[in-house]
């Protein structure tokens, strides 16, 4: 069952399997080996064999089949599906049913997808390593001691597991990018606003955007395209008619010039470094430049993201207030207590930490010093990235300084904030970046390279990938012990 | 800046979050930890910046037309209630009875 969305679609329209074939071994491949990664929080066996039904059915009377039929895809629990529990990993919501559907689901429902469950994720989305979750912490398929990296844990290893070919996360400060890096997956995240966010559960609103995890940057493209458009439900949705992002993948890149900014690059580890040097060549063989740029500014995208990520986290979490859903406190007495307590008992540390620092910088006498200075810097930030993707097409970095580490190996919460040093700025900047697969550490840990855009040039971004993955073979290593046929 | 334990204390007042007095002390101590790093910026000379409150080049905000849509049905949102009465929320008193 290892096969692509593209493939896997091929195989359902011409009859070779069935839907409701897909469908059933897709749950006995979760079935067999979920328990080993905790990649799921709920399965919707009930509604995949329905829609199952429905598409061969379709496929029977030759009527039209969308896009995505017959490709089985997981959800973030961050992400509304109508009438199923969406936790956003926190107890606090334990018992949430949707009242709507995203945007996002409702388009991939549209394109025939089989939604197949929600996936784990550290709490509220906050967090770097998939250990934050309220319900259990989900494992890296490459090596079941390490963590797969966050906040979309569970998407970046279900995927990398082979247990659906797709699946969908969110992006706030690297989210998907830097779990898809440590697992090995292609982790995508959308220029700002490309696509809706309707029922996405808020964390940063000027930060996040819903990206997917495939193991084919093909997959990527195609689900790009179905996602990337405009709604008029996200205020924030840009107006832009959908693009054609797998027409553009074969665009010979020629001449093209990647922007390497190298000083920011300087406290790599030598096998890291090494690593990234190793997919530069392979893009340079394949008649890329490269040139240096400066991106000095981005030294200071930790501090910038946390401040602003906070303050926008504080602000969009006070609506869970224990009044009209979610968790309210048995203890409470007063409405006061009904707020203070039921968010003492619904949230987990790490959000709490967060609400705190968000109040902080908000605070009457520090707002000018940190909120309002951290909205400068990011000005500067974006101005500078502005001028480097003038003097080229598209900057490569790699996703993140370090591979996946041990679950429970990290003593600092601020090594855990550092892991997203270089995924921070795309988000800070609303710009387009993947992470492709691009090797292995000596033990054997995936490493991903990061390839980022303009804003609106995605295209850009995912043609570079798409030709770096066909000069390598590192998107098709599977971990060996999922690579079996169930 | 260091952050005094009664601000901290008064910040988790803000919050609206009860913490027992051991997380507290942990969550202060991680607080401060994160105000020290990100104090980084302060050196940044920002002279002439204008802050950054939109990211999208050549945004502008979409609003729709004032008119009656379909709203969420009512009996499905108060399935997630933690506490109702017929058709109305249920909370615990906010006047005290005169």
């Amino acid at each position: 069952m290892n096969h692509s969305a593209h493939v896997l679609h091929q195989l359902f329209i011409s009859g070779e399997i069935s839907a409701a074939e897909i469908v059933a071994r897709t749950f006995a491949r979760i079935k067999t080996h979920d328990s080993k990664i905790g990649a799921f929080l709920s399965l919707f066996e009930e509604r995949a064999h329905q829609k199952a039904k429905i598409l061969d059915e379709k496929r029977r009377n030759k009527q039209h089949l969308g896009k995505l039929a017959g490709v089985p895809i997981a959800v973030k629990d961050n992400i509304h599906v109508h009438g199923e529990i969406t936790t956003c990993g926190s107890k606090f919501l334990t018992n949430y049913r949707a009242v709507f559907d995203s945007t996002v689901t409702r388009l991939l429902e549209e394109e025939d997808a089989l939604l197949i469950g929600k996936t784990n994720m550290d709490e509220f989305a906050m967090g770097g390593s998939g250990t934050h979750s309220a319900f259990f912490p989900t494992h890296n398929p490459w090596n079941l001691s390490c963590y797969p990296g966050g906040s979309s844990s569970g998407s970046a290893a279900a995927v990398s597991a082979r247990l659906c070919p797709v699946s969908l996360g969110s992006d706030t400060g690297g989210s998907v990018r830097q779990p898809g890096a440590l697992t090995g997956t292609v982790g995508f995240k959308p220029t700002y606003g490309r696509v809706s966010r309707y029922g996405l559960v808020a964390f940063g609103s000027s930060l996040d955007q819903i990206g997917t995890f495939t193991y084919s940057v093909k997959d990527t493209a195609l689900l790009a395209e179905v996602v990337g458009r405009h709604c008029e439900k996200d205020a924030t949705s840009i107006s832009l008619p959908p693009q054609h992002y797998l027409r553009d993948l074969e665009r010979p890149l020629l001449e093209w010039k990647i922007g390497v900014p190298w000083s920011f690059l300087e406290g790599l580890s030598s096998e890291m470094r090494h690593l990234f040097d190793e997919a530069l060549k392979v893009l340079e063989g394949l008649g890329m430049q490269i040139v240096p740029i400066d991106l000095s500014s981005f030294k200071h995208s930790i501090s910038t993201y946390y401040i602003l990520g906070s303050a926008e986290a504080s602000t969009n979490l006070a609506r869970f207030d224990g009044i009209r859903y979610g968790q309210r406190s048995k203890r409470a007495n007063n409405l006061e207590e009904v707020y203070s307590l039921s968010r003492a008992e619904g949230f987990g540390f790490e959000v709490k930490k967060r609400i705190m620092l968000g109040t902080f910088v908000l605070s009457s006498g520090y707002q000018d010093a940190y909120y309002h200075k951290a909205q400068q810097v990011r000005a500067l930030m974006i101005r500078q990235v502005r001028e480097a993707l003038t003097q080229c097409n598209v900057i490569v970095l790699p996703t993140t300084a370090t591979p996946a580490g041990i679950i429970g190996g990290i003593s600092d919460p601020l090594e855990e904030y550092l892991q997203d040093l270089y995924t921070t700025g795309a988000n800070l900047a609303g710009l387009p970046a993947i992470s492709v697969p691009a090797g292995f550490t000596h033990d054997k840990k995936p490493f991903g390279l990061q390839i980022m855009g303009g804003q609106m040039r995605d295209a850009d971004v995912l043609t570079t990938a798409h030709a770096y993955e066909k000069a390598t073979t590192f998107t098709q290593a599977t971990p060996p012990l999922f690579s079996g046929d169930l | 800046m260091n952050l005094s334990e009664e601000e901290i204390a008064h910040l988790a007042q803000l919050c609206r979050i009860d913490f027992s007095e051991e997380e507290l002390k942990l969550v202060g101590k991680d607080l401060r930890n994160a105000v020290a790093y990100c104090e980084e910026i302060l050196a940044v000379d920002t002279t002439g910046i204008e802050p950054c409150t939109r990211v999208l080049e050549n945004a502008h905000n979409h609003l729709r037309e004032d008119e009656e849509g379909p709203t969420l049905p009512v009996q499905e949102f108060l399935a997630n209630a933690p506490s109702k009465v017929g058709s109305l929320i249920k909370v615990p008193p906010v006047l005290k009875p005169a």
